[in-house]
């Protein structure tokens, strides 16, 4: 293996993987063009207000994911990585997601997993070659899985 | 949540879009509700001032 490149950063190289497998014992497998892809994490707050406090606090809770992406596909020849995250989405299936901060056989990408459902499903299809799907995982509440962020060691 | 413990290595199958297989051994450096000594986290408690509460606002979990 070799060592990722130094200064790596979410961008062009950036690989999302899925599996059907859960408990994040499947293999996983790369889901071919994604663009934007968007990590979202945001904990529950309420507001502190406590008299004689000279400004307002919060209360951080549990952080809830929420991530999106777009997918892009060819025209009359979507393939079958479109049509098992359709289905997937069509069903209401829970599917382990792997996001990488680049090719994750190099040592040092950091690579962010998380078990849920396609939340949103926003199919575009503008003139010329292009099918974007637009989607969106929220973490399953059914699915016990706890988020977590790994690095490739070897 | 169980299954996923900080520290752990996890032996992950990658499958690219060619085709092509590679297996990559994973550690877990960031938990979902894990701390670094593994305490959990996430419950917002409120804490009472001495000489008692002044009405701060307690956050349900």
């Amino acid at each position: 293996m070799t060592n990722a490149a130094d200064g790596s950063v979410l961008g062009d190289d950036c690989i999302t993987y899925y599996s059907a497998t859960l408990g994040g014992a499947g293999a996983l497998t790369e889901i071919p063009v994604i663009i934007d892809d968007t990590i979202s994490s945001e904990r529950r707050a309420v507001e502190s207000n406590c008299r004689g406090d000279a400004e307002i606090a919060e209360h951080t809770g549990k952080p809830k994911h929420s991530v999106s992406g777009t997918l892009l596909v060819k025209r009359g020849t979507v393939g079958a990585t479109y049509e098992a995250l359709r289905d997937a989405y069509v069903n209401n299936t829970i599917l382990a997601w792997a996001f990488a901060t680049g090719d994750s056989a190099d040592i040092g990408q950091y690579i962010f997993r998380i078990e849920g459902r396609l939340k949103r499903w926003e199919e575009t299809r503008p003139d010329n070659d292009t099918v974007k799907v637009s989607f969106e995982i929220a973490k399953a509440a059914d699915n016990t899985y706890a988020s977590n962020w790994s690095t490739v060691t070897s | 949540m169980a299954s996923v413990k900080l520290g752990q290595v996890d032996e992950v199958e990658f499958i690219r879009a060619d085709g092509t297989k590679f297996t990559a051994k994973l550690k877990v450096v960031g938990v979902v509700g894990q701390q670094a000594d593994g305490a959990d986290q996430g419950s917002a408690v409120s804490t009472s001032q001495e000489g008692g509460d002044n009405g701060r606002v307690q956050t349900p979990e």
